[in-house]
């Protein structure tokens, strides 16, 4: 005689028994959650973030923040996907594109007021001096951008000078070493060398279109690790005010000996950029806004000046959600 | 049932306890596992990074490259878990760091301050130290290099791991490892439970269910088509069973040979002789009265006592063979059983048969007068009813016999007397099923009723044990 409670039983327990076994088999083995890994470059409007870190708003488990000294290798780091993240200009994240890479604009930190220049020796007084001289520029930064912008204006084909790839951090030596007549720099290094016998030939506040200096992440970091880039993004307006205001010596007394500059090149620093609350960025960034439109119009300069070779995929890659999610 | 029950949760409480026992012992062994391998990765990778950066930094310093250096530093700044990284000069003065901020300051004026100690000793004989701080999760290491061509100038290299981050995933991770082992093995455990279920105690349990109802007289069916064991031990009781209940038909029909033997001797014997002796009892008492004796009163009374031992003896004769000498009376026995009952018990006992010309054989119809009488007698000592009706017939080739009464409600006992044991051993004789039921709906009483298929061995006077 059968008892149908022992069936029912004998199949709850297979049930559950199946149960298990699927788990045991689906359970992820890797729990591991990685930090945020930002690469960032030397700008005063960076320094927000170490601020923050410093302050205990950024800690490591969550958000690490990487300094990398040359903007190329930010770039790099970025595009190997060492990082998730990077503070890079507009036209970076343009090239970055280019190879059909998923990438995400979540934050502007700054927009250039003149943070770039092209800087010249006593051998190289004017734009126009500039044939037939030695450029020290490192290829793969804004820096690019802005010498093409300079030659352009004055009509000097990139041709007609001596392209010398150099990092900023090697800039100030050739010059004074007479490897280059002129150097392509942004800040803190074109404020640093100011300090020799030098002349601003050109800067990014005489280009027609603004040099845009935002966050970019990558899209599995943008989908993955959304808390993070929150606690980045939170963080990076804390500060920012702070920097905006009368009183910077808090900021200051982190970001002197990362900068290189004394308080008045740092404030004089400070100048050349124009920092974006969080009000303007979300708008600057949402869809068919300002960034979108000066995207375009930097795009189509960089292909005719052959700085990009064909035209980036049409996906989004603006975005403003996290900036309108509240702090 | 409660032999299996036992056996089962006892399996089962064993698999579990011995389950979590082993996932505790797994996740123990699985979180000091890991744990060791984290931390002398840790060590391993300190090793290699300081080794290597010291190296290139010896380099960078005699031949002045700046540029390297901190292009090297940023990506030393990219190693997971590395909190801070590092280069001093001779004068202990930071010329590199992994944290820009740090640069230009003393040692002893940055969060790595406490190595002081530990890289004057690693400077001093030129040697790597590496310090595991396992209380706080931090792992330091002091890496020197010669910084210019004098052997005096002495930098280094300092690198500071922070493995609590690593350490508390290498604990997730046991867990999640001893997780999936415990899933599988309650899964395995839970199959193996289930696998014993199907193969071992579900069979006993089968074993169990069919003993126990051979005991209480059901008929049960077994299934054991397997040749285990289980199934060997299956079928040699179920042959001893039948063994059994063939010696059970032979004692049966011996029993009732010697009891029709020993009715018959009374009835054809002593009934006879008594009946002569009354007789001439009789006629001694005639005789002494018309010659006037005074005997003849008791001569009277002798064969008025020798009729009544006469009487007692056939009554005894009818109940030891109640279907006497031939087959065929059993409709007459019946009838007189219900009237003995209604006499008895002052109760009305009817009983309607229809078995003309059903040519039963005798060992048949004694195993059914047997049966009512059973069923009967006991309905009147137990159930206090006001009718007891008795059915009996044979229509197509099946014997169908009913006993029922308007009582009390019938309720099984499993203890006390044997009555309804011999009626299961008679209809088990017979090759029938029985049952007995409180009748349906507010008739109350109960009623006992038995069904044999007739065939051919049915009609003859040897008994199935014969055959």
């Amino acid at each position: 005689m059968k008892s149908k409670t022992g069936n029912g039983m004998r199949k709850l327990v297979a049930g559950v028994a199946l149960g298990f076994a699927a788990l045991a088999l689906l359970m992820p083995r890797d729990v591991r959650v990685a930090p945020l890994v930002v690469a960032l470059g030397l700008r005063p409007s960076s320094e927000t973030l170490i601020v923050a870190r410093e302050r205990g708003l950024l800690p490591d488990q969550r958000v690490r923040l990487i300094d990398m000294t040359w903007p190329s290798t930010a770039m790099r780091a970025f595009g190997n996907q060492v990082v998730d993240a990077a503070v890079l200009s507009l036209d970076e994240v343009l090239r970055l594109r280019e190879p059909g890479r998923g990438v995400r604009v979540v934050m502007i930190l700054d927009v250039s007021n003149g943070a770039e220049a092209v800087i010249g020796s006593e051998r190289a007084t004017s734009l126009i001096a500039l044939r037939g001289k030695r450029v020290g520029v490192d290829l793969r930064s804004s820096g690019m951008l802005v010498l093409e912008s300079a030659l352009t204006s004055v009509g000097v084909q990139t041709s007609e000078v001596e392209l010398v790839p150099l990092s900023p951090s090697e800039s100030e030596a050739a010059m004074l070493d007479n490897q280059v007549d002129a150097v392509v720099l942004a800040e803190p290094w074109m404020t640093r060398i100011q300090r020799a016998n030098t002349k601003v030939l050109y800067d990014s506040s005489q280009m027609k279109m603004p040099l845009y200096r935002v966050l970019v992440v990558s899209e599995s970091a943008f989908v993955e690790k959304r808390k993070e880039l929150r606690m980045l993004i939170d963080a990076h307006f804390a500060v920012e005010r702070e920097l905006r205001s009368p009183d910077i010596s808090a900021v200051w007394s982190v970001a002197s000996r990362r900068e290189g500059l004394n308080l008045a090149e740092f404030q004089q620093s400070l100048s050349r950029i124009s920092l974006i609350d969080r009000d303007a960025n979300a708008k600057i960034l949402e869809p068919e806004g300002e960034l979108e439109s000066q995207s375009a119009a930097l795009e189509a300069f960089m292909l005719e000046r052959g700085l990009l070779k064909t035209k980036p995929a049409p996906t989004a890659w603006l975005d403003s959600s996290l900036l309108e999610e509240a702090p | 049932m409660i032999g299996p029950v036992k056996l089962n949760a006892r399996l089962l409480l064993l698999l579990l306890v011995f389950g979590l026992l082993l996932i505790g012992l797994n996740l123990l062994r699985n979180l000091s596992w890991i744990q060791e391998r984290r931390i002398a990765r840790f060590e391993s990778e300190m090793t290699d990074a300081g080794g290597r950066l010291s190296g290139m930094m010896q380099h960078y310093f005699r031949r002045g490259l700046v540029a390297p250096a901190e292009l090297e530093m940023s990506y030393v700044a990219l190693m997971p878990h590395l909190e801070l990284g590092i280069v001093c000069d001779a004068e202990h003065a930071v010329r590199f760091s992994t944290h820009l901020q740090w640069v230009g300051l003393a040692l002893s004026e940055t969060p790595l301050s406490s190595t002081a100690a530990l890289s004057v000793e690693a400077k001093s004989d030129m040697t790597p130290r590496v310090e595991l701080d396992q209380v706080g999760g931090v792992i330091t290491g002091v890496f020197p290099f010669y910084e210019h061509y004098h052997p005096q100038n002495r930098g280094m290299v300092v690198l500071c791991f922070d493995m609590n981050d690593a350490l508390r995933q290498a604990a997730h991770e046991a867990m999640s490892e001893s997780a999936a082992q415990a899933s599988g093995l309650l899964a395995l455990c839970m199959l193996l439970w289930l696998a014993l279920d199907i193969m071992v105690t579900r069979r006993v349990k089968e074993l169990a269910e069919y003993a126990l109802a051979m005991g209480s007289s059901d008929e049960q069916e077994t299934h054991f088509a397997k040749a285990d064991e289980l199934s060997i031990v299956a079928h040699s009781f179920d042959t001893a069973i039948k063994n059994l209940r063939t010696s059970e038909l032979r004692l049966l029909e011996a029993s009732e040979a010697e009891r029709r033997r020993i009715g018959a001797d009374l009835h054809d014997d002593v009934c006879q002789r008594m009946a002569a002796a009354q007789l001439k009892t009789g006629v001694l008492e005639s005789a002494l009265r018309r010659e006037g004796h005074a005997q003849s009163q008791l001569a009277a009374a002798v064969a008025d006592e020798l009729a009544k031992a006469a009487q007692v003896a056939r009554g005894f004769a009818r109940g030891l063979s109640p279907v006497l000498v031939q087959s065929g009376h059993l409709e007459d026995v019946l009838d007189e059983l219900a009237t003995t009952i209604s006499v008895s018990f002052a109760v009305r006992c009817e009983c309607m048969s229809r078995l003309e010309g059903s040519n039963l054989g005798l060992w048949v119809e004694t195993h059914v007068y047997r049966i009512v009488q059973e069923l009967a007698t006991n309905a009147a000592k137990h159930a206090r009813p006001t009718l007891i009706l008795i059915t009996v017939g044979v229509t197509n080739d099946q014997l169908k016999l009913r006993v029922e009464n308007d009582g009390i409600p019938f309720e099984r006992r499993r203890s006390g007397g044997i009555g309804l044991d011999l009626v299961a051993q008679r209809v088990r004789a017979l090759g029938g099923r029985w049952s007995i039921s409180s009748r349906e709906g507010d008739l109350g009483g109960c009623m006992a009723s038995c069904e044999v298929h007739l065939d051919a061995r049915h009609f003859t006077d040897a008994g199935p044990a014969a055959v």
